[in-house]
């Protein structure tokens, strides 16, 4: 067993990885010193404290530009905040669109709110 | 009604429009908004005045005063001068009884003036006090605007969106669309009126509500709010044709010249047969006139004295200088004054230049400017604050029904002041929000307290500067749900779901006994990821943790287990749970349900503040968690681990990463319930794996209701339930987790002032009391309950109870009030249900 191993799920859908101490080359800064690593990252992580978020965290991907201002008033990205009035999220541009992380107790809560504003309702 | 094609009209005379008025089926054009619809085919009276009743027809045409007010499609206050007509829409009057030609409470305006001067209700509805919600409610069904419409009909949904822009540009008047296109860059222009073709951004029709800090801007489009941020905010709001002050000047048939102007240009409707003109502005709606066919019969630019007379709120004559003169429309000037409120909220400067007789903004903030009309751009002379004439009432304030007299009268009271005078009288304070009656309420104020207008000023502007309905400031309803990564499996179940904070519980399974009845004599699973979960880490670790808990961390060997409850530096329980130690410098840290948030705030904030190397973790969302519970858990995990699960091996209290079913675990020996017990913690995405073993392996799902039977028989505190903001360590009885000889710790300071008002104990009885049931002592209130459950292990009632210390002896009777009568029964200081701890232990 790993430092840690009961945080890392068997086969996560998508490694995310929340760093401590700093923000490394190709991760999305989420606070002074906090940083996400996303994917196969080639970043590296040595001297930071790591700790495996890919459970922890959702991702939601939303095309449209004009339906991401019905979710959020953030507008620069990559960025840390909140979605639907209070949902945190971590915020990036992802081929062609965006890429919204929310914490997984929220996310049927999130993508079911998405999907009506997409669908007008 | 309609005039022959006027040049550049706004209706499309090959698109009919049917809606209806009062039931009635009524034709417009495409292009019409309700109110000229309305007029065209025959309407003068559109509403009824806030307080007296008197009928007021259209008057500005732009949707800035209130005379235009309707219900449509059961939406009330809705300015139908400027709300488009669309097919079937179904308008109504407001604020009358009767319809709005033949009002009863009109009444009010004939009799009862004497009787309401301006404060009335302040000083002959005091009395009897016990009268004054009767008297309010008769207020309040005379007086008023329309009714909100019944949350059962809401009449539609809100929506947000946020927007950034490098400019923003508010109003599309000529001085807007040259700002809007002198920018090069990223630009959006919000009109009020009908959008128009442009290289820039336009978003019409749209109102902006107010600038607030940060180039905020919030934007009303129809049921969407448009939360805008701006670098830079340009002001084009243009100017406000203002009302004169004289007698019957809100006679039906008194017009601005605006509105004039637009009812010929734009909808083709002819305003009336026989006009008088008064004032600079007003002369110059005389061509639209002439298109129109109406006879002018006089015109003055500059009267010593006006008086407006009628029949039934209808104009019929004026008398102009002294001389009478028959008409149905008078069209009145009261000069131009800058639309500054938008400036004013964002901090400019706003001053009265006596030249032209208007208030102009200066000292514009940072990253707003002013252009056109509303900078003050501006030719005209001042006009006399009354025009004298005897008669009908002189309104100042047409949105309140204050009258020249309401307001002498407050002065005379000793409100002398513009920002005391609109609070007495409400002058400024009603739907137009100032656009008509500020500049006339400071002219007026000037002359009768002998000084000038600059002296006066003006009140506070504030948003929102156009009235805006609540539903759009509220949005779309957001009521976030949590789930755990175990719901579809209570689902499936067929549990029944509850609230807990954010939390979708499961409650119980069909037969919460039955489930108590399992994990006593069998194996229960419960879904506990709702607990809150946190990582401190690093080297400073140990004492972080010994300073943000009463009790000791620092000493816990690696491996172990202890409860730990948060408190607040005055000493009050805020959260409890229990601390595992995983490492010389890792502790895995649970908290309640609804705490994790508010724990890892506080441990941060203290740490941000004492600066140990620890990193606070919150990874509540990463794990499942799950509770194994009875006498056949070790039987039952045994064979889904290859971990020693033997009493020596993995003890109570111990912490051991494990893995279930293939899945990697931190697994917790410790009993919430009493019972045998092993708290699994797995990553989320894995959770369904392990309770699937679990629940194969024989143990029957439980809910929240059994939980909270199965730790009331052990006497286990559920904070929030049965401690509230005032409950400290020593009134619950848990001064063994204070750690005095500590150095320091948060709320060390308030232990030794901490009172004991009350103590927390347990109570058996044969009747089931509410939970907050009051306990009575010689006649007073001596506590409460808190929890309370049958439980059919201890073979009676149980609970939790605050009760006053000398009555917090085991074996003392208490009176619990039940249904209004006395219940006798006895405290229990200890565990209702194996107070050793023997089964936890085995």
């Amino acid at each position: 067993m790993t430092r840690l191993g009961f945080l890392s799920p068997v086969s996560p859908p998508l490694k995310i990885l929340e760093v401590r101490g700093g923000i490394p080359d190709g991760a999305i800064p989420i606070g002074p010193d906090r940083s996400l690593v996303v994917g196969d990252s080639a970043a590296d992580l040595d001297g930071y404290r790591v700790y495996d978020m890919s459970a922890a965290l959702v991702a939601i991907e939303v095309e449209s530009e004009k339906l991401l201002r019905r979710i959020t008033e953030l507008t620069e990205f990559p960025a840390a905040g909140s979605i639907l009035r209070g949902i945190p999220a971590v915020i990036e541009r992802h081929a062609g669109g965006f890429r919204l992380f929310v914490p997984q107790e929220l996310s049927q809560y999130a993508s079911e709110t998405i999907d009506d504003l997409r669908s007008g309702l | 009604m309609r005039l022959r094609s006027q040049p550049g009209e706004r209706i499309d005379r090959s698109h009919p429009i049917q809606f209806t008025y009062a039931g009635k089926e009524l034709t417009g054009f495409a292009g019409d908004t309700v109110g000229s619809a309305l007029f065209a085919a025959g309407r003068r009276v559109f509403s009824r005045s806030f307080k007296y009743h008197r009928p007021r027809g259209l008057l500005c045409c732009s949707g800035r005063c209130p005379n235009c007010m309707m219900t449509v499609d059961g939406v009330p206050n809705v300015r139908v001068c400027v709300e488009p007509l669309r097919p079937g829409v179904d308008v109504r009057d407001q604020n009358v009884l009767g319809s709005a030609d033949r009002d009863l409470l009109g009444v009010v305006d004939k009799v009862g003036g004497p009787f309401t001067p301006v404060g009335f209700y302040y000083r002959t509805m005091i009395r009897p006090r016990r009268a004054w919600p009767l008297y309010e409610k008769v207020l309040r069904n005379l007086a008023g605007l329309g009714r909100v419409a019944d949350a059962r009909n809401g009449h539609g949904r809100f929506d947000t969106v946020h927007r950034r822009v490098d400019v923003l540009v508010i109003g599309g008047g000529p001085a807007g669309r040259a700002a809007a296109a002198a920018v090069d860059g990223d630009v959006l222009l919000v009109d009020d009126r009908v959008g128009h073709d442009a290289p820039y951004d336009v978003l019409a029709p749209a109102t902006a509500l107010g600038i607030y800090e940060g180039g905020l801007v919030p934007v009303a489009a129809g049921n969407v709010l448009y939360r805008i941020r701006a670098g830079r905010i340009v002001v084009a709001t243009g100017a406000l044709e203002q009302l004169l002050l004289f007698s019957g000047n809100d006679l039906v048939g008194v017009m601005l010249p605006d509105g004039v102007r637009r009812m010929v240009d734009e909808w083709a409707v002819k305003p009336g047969d026989r006009a008088v003109l008064v004032g600079e502005g007003a002369v110059g709606v005389k061509l639209q006139l002439a298109r129109a066919g109406v006879e002018i019969a006089a015109a003055s630019l500059r009267p010593e004295s006006l008086s407006a007379h009628g029949r039934r709120g209808r104009l019929t004559s004026v008398l102009l200088d002294g001389e009478g003169v028959d008409c149905d429309l008078l069209v009145v000037s009261g000069g131009l004054q800058p639309a500054y409120s938008l400036l004013a909220q964002a901090g400019a400067r706003i001053e009265y230049e006596p030249r032209r007789g208007i208030f102009v903004p200066t000292e514009l903030p940072d990253g707003v400017a002013v252009v056109g009309a509303a900078a003050g751009g501006i030719d005209q002379t001042p006009v006399a604050a009354v025009l004298d004439g005897r008669g009908d009432k002189c309104f100042v304030c047409i949105c309140e029904d204050v009258t020249t007299k309401d307001v002498k009268r407050a002065l005379a009271e000793g409100f002398d002041s513009i920002e005391l005078a609109k609070r007495y009288t409400t002058v400024t304070m009603g739907p137009c929000q100032g656009k008509l009656c500020q500049l006339a309420a400071t002219r007026l104020l000037a002359r009768e307290t002998d000084t000038d207008e600059s002296a006066i000023g003006t009140t506070t502007a504030r948003p929102p500067w156009t009235p805006v309905e609540l539903g759009l400031l509220a949005g779309r309803h957001h009521e976030p749900a949590k789930r755990t990564p175990l719901h579809s499996r209570h689902e499936t179940l067929g549990a029944e779901m509850i609230w807990t904070g954010q939390w979708r519980r499961a409650f119980q399974y069909g037969d919460p006994a039955a489930e108590v009845r399992a994990v006593h004599d069998s194996l229960g699973l419960i879904d506990v990821s709702t607990l809150g979960k946190v990582l401190v880490e690093g080297p400073g670790a140990p004492a972080l943790l010994d300073r943000l808990y009463p009790n000791r961390f620092s000493d816990l060997k690696p491996g172990r287990i202890r409860y730990g409850v948060v408190t607040s530096d005055g000493g009050r329980i805020m959260d409890d749970g229990t601390v595992a130690r995983l490492g010389d410098e890792l502790f895995y840290v649970t908290t309640t349900s609804t705490g994790s948030e508010g724990v890892v705030e506080w441990f941060e904030w203290w740490n941000a503040i004492w600066g140990y190397d620890a990193e606070i973790v919150n990874v509540t969302g990463a794990l499942a968690a799950m509770n194994l519970a009875g006498p056949r858990a070790r039987e039952a995990l045994a064979p889904l681990t290859g971990a020693d699960l033997a009493n020596e091996s993995f003890r109570y209290l111990d912490a051991k990463e494990i893995a279930v079913a293939g899945v990697p675990c931190l697994a917790l020996r410790i009993g919430f319930v009493g019972e045998l017990g092993y708290e699994l913690h797995c990553p989320a995405t894995d959770a369904g794996v392990v309770w699937d073993a679990l629940v194969a392996a024989g143990a029957t799902p439980f809910g929240l209701e059994a939980q909270r039977v199965l730790r009331l028989e052990k006497g286990h505190v559920i904070v929030g339930q049965d401690t509230d903001s005032e409950s400290n360590l020593l009134s619950a009885r848990m001064q063994w987790t204070i750690k005095d000889d500590k150095p320091d710790f948060v709320g060390k300071g308030a232990v030794p002032h901490l009172q004991v008002r009350e103590r927390l104990v347990g109570f058996t009885a044969d009747v089931l009391p509410p939970e907050g049931a009051q306990v009575v002592r010689e006649g007073r209130i001596a506590g409460r309950v808190t929890s309370a459950r049958v439980s059919e292990r201890v073979g009676r009632v149980i609970g939790l109870a605050w009760v006053e210390p000398e009555i917090a002896e085991e074996g003392a009777t208490i009176a619990i009030r039940v249904d209004g009568a006395m219940r006798d029964a006895a405290v229990t200081l200890a565990a209702f249900y194996d107070p050793e701890g023997t089964l936890l232990r085995s």
